[in-house]
């Protein structure tokens, strides 16, 4: 139990070295640039909302939470988990028949 | 590579475990569906849950690492250094996460930072972590299924219930 509790230690001291070296990745040049960017969008996104003032609505009906999950669900696990899961296992299986077949 | 220490009983309940991890970095994957509150205090709790992962598959971690430039099939090379990759794309997306948090961050006492480069660094981050998750999955089907296979058998025996 203490030898897994001092794994546990050392995974987690492990994991705020690494994110302090990520933390670092702010400081980059690119990094303001990209914060200067995201500012100008907001300043012209306000700009253009005080000059197009919207004609007030009336709120419509809530979504369906169902709906939402739906399609949250599907574009994640079909999508970014199940398409790359999918095309590693044909890669895998490909690879081995190769090496079966001299 | 099976890991030295590995009993039907502790496979069983690694097999559980990883489920759990796969079922809340789902959730997590889901803002939209979750609502940002959730989603920010499940990736939190996938802190330890992942360290827990982690510290179950520490045997084979070692083995790896220390066969790593010896004699180490291509596949499971190709395996560990994926893994470590993934590692640090999870540290990545969770402190970027923090950084551009709205619930966590002020629940804890502290202002939270309408930081354009993290929230941009959050969503690449999180997107890369999930494609990467179906790949590490992939990897490791065998072992899943070869568990499954062997089924309730190899599961740990559950206290016999007072009559």
């Amino acid at each position: 139990m203490i030898q897994h509790l001092r794994r546990g230690i050392f995974i987690l001291l492990a994991s705020v070295v690494v994110a302090l070296v990520i933390l670092q990745l702010g400081n980059l040049g690119w990094a303001e640039r990209m914060r200067v960017i995201d500012q100008d969008k907001q300043l012209a996104r306000a700009k253009y909302q005080h000059s197009h003032k919207a004609p007030e609505r009336r709120p419509g009906p809530p979504r369906s939470t169902s709906q939402r999950y739906a399609r949250g669900f599907v574009q994640v696990v079909v999508f970014e988990i199940g398409l790359p899961c999918a095309a590693t296992l044909g890669l895998l299986a490909y690879t081995r028949c190769k090496r079966a077949r001299p | 590579m099976p890991p030295p220490n590995a009993t039907p009983a502790r496979d069983a309940f690694k097999l559980r475990w990883d489920v759990l991890l796969f079922g809340l970095l789902v959730l997590a994957a889901m803002p939209h569906a979750t609502g940002v509150a959730a989603h920010e205090w499940i990736s939190v709790g996938l802190v330890p849950v992942l360290t827990v992962h982690l510290v179950l598959n520490w045997s084979w971690i070692i083995a790896t690492t220390r066969q790593m430039f010896t004699t180490l099939p291509g596949e499971t090379r190709f395996n560990h250094v994926w893994d470590a990759l993934l590692y640090v794309m999870f540290i990545a997306a969770t402190v970027s996460g923090l950084l551009s948090s709205r619930v966590v961050l002020p629940a804890i006492g502290l202002p939270s930072l309408r930081d354009g480069f993290w929230a941009m660094m959050h969503v690449v981050s999180a997107t890369v972590l999930t494609c990467m998750i179906g790949i590490h999955v992939a990897l490791h089907v065998r072992w899943v299924l070869a568990r499954l296979k062997r089924g309730p058998a190899a599961a740990p025996t559950p206290a016999k219930e007072k009559s």
